[in-house]
Formats: structure tokens, sequence, C-alpha cells
């Protein structure tokens, strides 16, 4: 078996809080797929980041 | 890549909260800012909704679904008549006394369930359920920032041990604020209506992906 054969993905790394760790599973379904919905919150962060900056 | 089969996208029953509340759009900045706070404290809030867009769901599955989770919170604040019935609706109190049947007297491994018990008013319980008295029961006054306190308060009292402290409810109702102010946009990008809002599975995935970018920005 070459090396390429074994190599594997390093794990996901999960979400991180504010210190905590987020939940991975979430149970029920979603209308939208996991892509639109990263995409449509990326947006709207980075729309509002710098009020999301001045709120400290 | 092969979708993930169910046993590994359930959530751990020590880190599922059972929510048991009204589905309607009266209560629902609540309960959103309720599932919100159980995810930024790292838990996964589970509700009939999970099964139903309507929430109208089977006893039995409701009854599955409170095993399942380790921790249950229930609101039995709507004690109002129903405006269109003009009846008092009774599934919250019922799911409730399900919880606590088992709690006091299930099967051994339910015996250690945590039970948070909400209520608009302090002690207005004493006139509508009286039964409860001595158990853990918190008043939200209907307002979002007292149910995330309430509900953040009561999962960093019950942590698993040796888990660090939760992140404190002020900076949770802070970054809740900041949810709502890019809320708009979220709706806007996914091209749905703004009245009718996102889904509540959605809604849960969002908020997930939503955590850590606002506390980024923050630091920015």
């Amino acid at each position: 078996m070459t090396a390429a054969a074994v190599k594997r993905h390093a794990p996901r790394k999960k979400p991180v809080y504010r210190g905590v760790t987020l939940p991975t599973a979430t149970p029920g379904r979603t209308r939208f797929s996991p892509a639109q919905l990263k995409k449509a919150v990326e947006t709207a962060v980075a729309k509002n980041a710098g009020a999301l900056a001045r709120a400290n | 890549m092969p979708a993930p089969s169910p046993a590994r996208t359930r959530p751990a029953r020590a880190r599922s909260v059972f929510i048991n509340c009204p589905f309607d759009a009266e209560y629902k900045p609540l309960f959103r800012a309720a599932c919100f706070t159980i995810l930024a404290c790292g838990y996964t809030p589970r509700c009939a909704l999970d099964y139903s867009d309507s929430g109208v769901v089977r006893f039995a599955e409701i009854v599955k679904m409170i095993t399942e989770c380790g921790l249950s919170v229930h609101d039995i604040s709507r004690v109002q008549l129903d405006r269109d019935s003009r009846l008092p609706r009774f599934n919250m109190p019922l799911e409730l006394g399900a919880d606590l049947g088992l709690r006091l007297r299930g099967p051994a491994r339910q015996r250690d369930r945590r039970i948070l018990i909400l209520d608009t008013e302090s002690h207005r319980y004493d006139k509508t359920l009286s039964d409860i008295s001595g158990m853990d029961i918190e008043a939200h006054g209907d307002e979002t920032r007292k149910i995330i306190k309430r509900i953040r308060d009561w999962l960093n009292a019950n942590r698993l041990p040796d888990s660090p402290l939760l992140p404190g409810a002020a900076a949770i109702a802070a970054d809740h604020d900041a949810y709502l102010r890019i809320a708009p946009d979220i709706i806007a990008g996914l091209r749905l209506d703004p009245h009718d809002g996102l889904p509540h599975g959605d809604y849960l995935h969002v908020v997930k992906l939503a955590l850590p970018l606002i506390e980024a920005a923050r630091r920015a």
C-alpha cells in the first residue's frame, strides 16, 4: 500500500465559541444545504463586521 | 462521501436539552433565545419541531425524545386561554408530568434527570400547578435576556464534572443581540420571506455557524 493510499484527512476542527466546543450533531431537518447556510452566515457577518466590532 | 449515519448525528444524552414550550409566534423570540443559549453553552436543543414543522407530534415520540435528553426545560407560562378556541392548552403540563414521572419512578438511567421549570412570574405556579413546589422553578418575565440568564445559569450549575465555566449570561445576551442584527441579512441571503424567517432546523445550524464568527468579529 502506498503512502498516498493510507493518507487520511485530518479530523474536522470542531467549532469553539468563548471556550465552549459547540455540538456537531444537530437533529431535525433543514430546508437549506450546509453550504447555503454557511455562505449566508459568512456574508451577513462580513456585511455587519463594523457594527459587530463597535458593539463591544 | 457517504452521509453520516443516524447514530453519528444523534447528540449525546448528557449534552441534549429537551425543550417543552409554546411554538406560536408570540413565544417565538423566547424559544429562539432559549435555543441560542443552549447552543452557546455547548448543548443541543431538542424539541417536537425536530420531527414536525408544526410541533404536532405523537406523545410516544415526545416521551422517547425526553429519554434521549439528560436535561429538560419546561415553560409553563402559557396559562391563558387559546384565542381561537377560548380553551386552555394542557400539552406543556402533560409533558412536564411525563418528565417528572421518569425522574421519580422511571428506569435507573433516568433518575439523574435535570429539570428546569420556567414561568413568567415567580410563584404563579402556586396557583396553577402547586404540586411542583420545591423544584427548580425560575421566572423569565417574558424577556429574552432573563430567559438567557435563567437557562445559562442552570446549565452552568449542572455542567459535567471538571467542565469549565460556561460563558456568562451577559456575553451570551450581547451575542444574541448581535445575531438579531445580522439575522435579516441571513434571511435575505437565503431569499426567504422576512415574515416567515428561518425554519427551526436551519436556525440551529445558522446559530452554530454564527457564534464563532460573531465572537471573532468582536475581537477584530
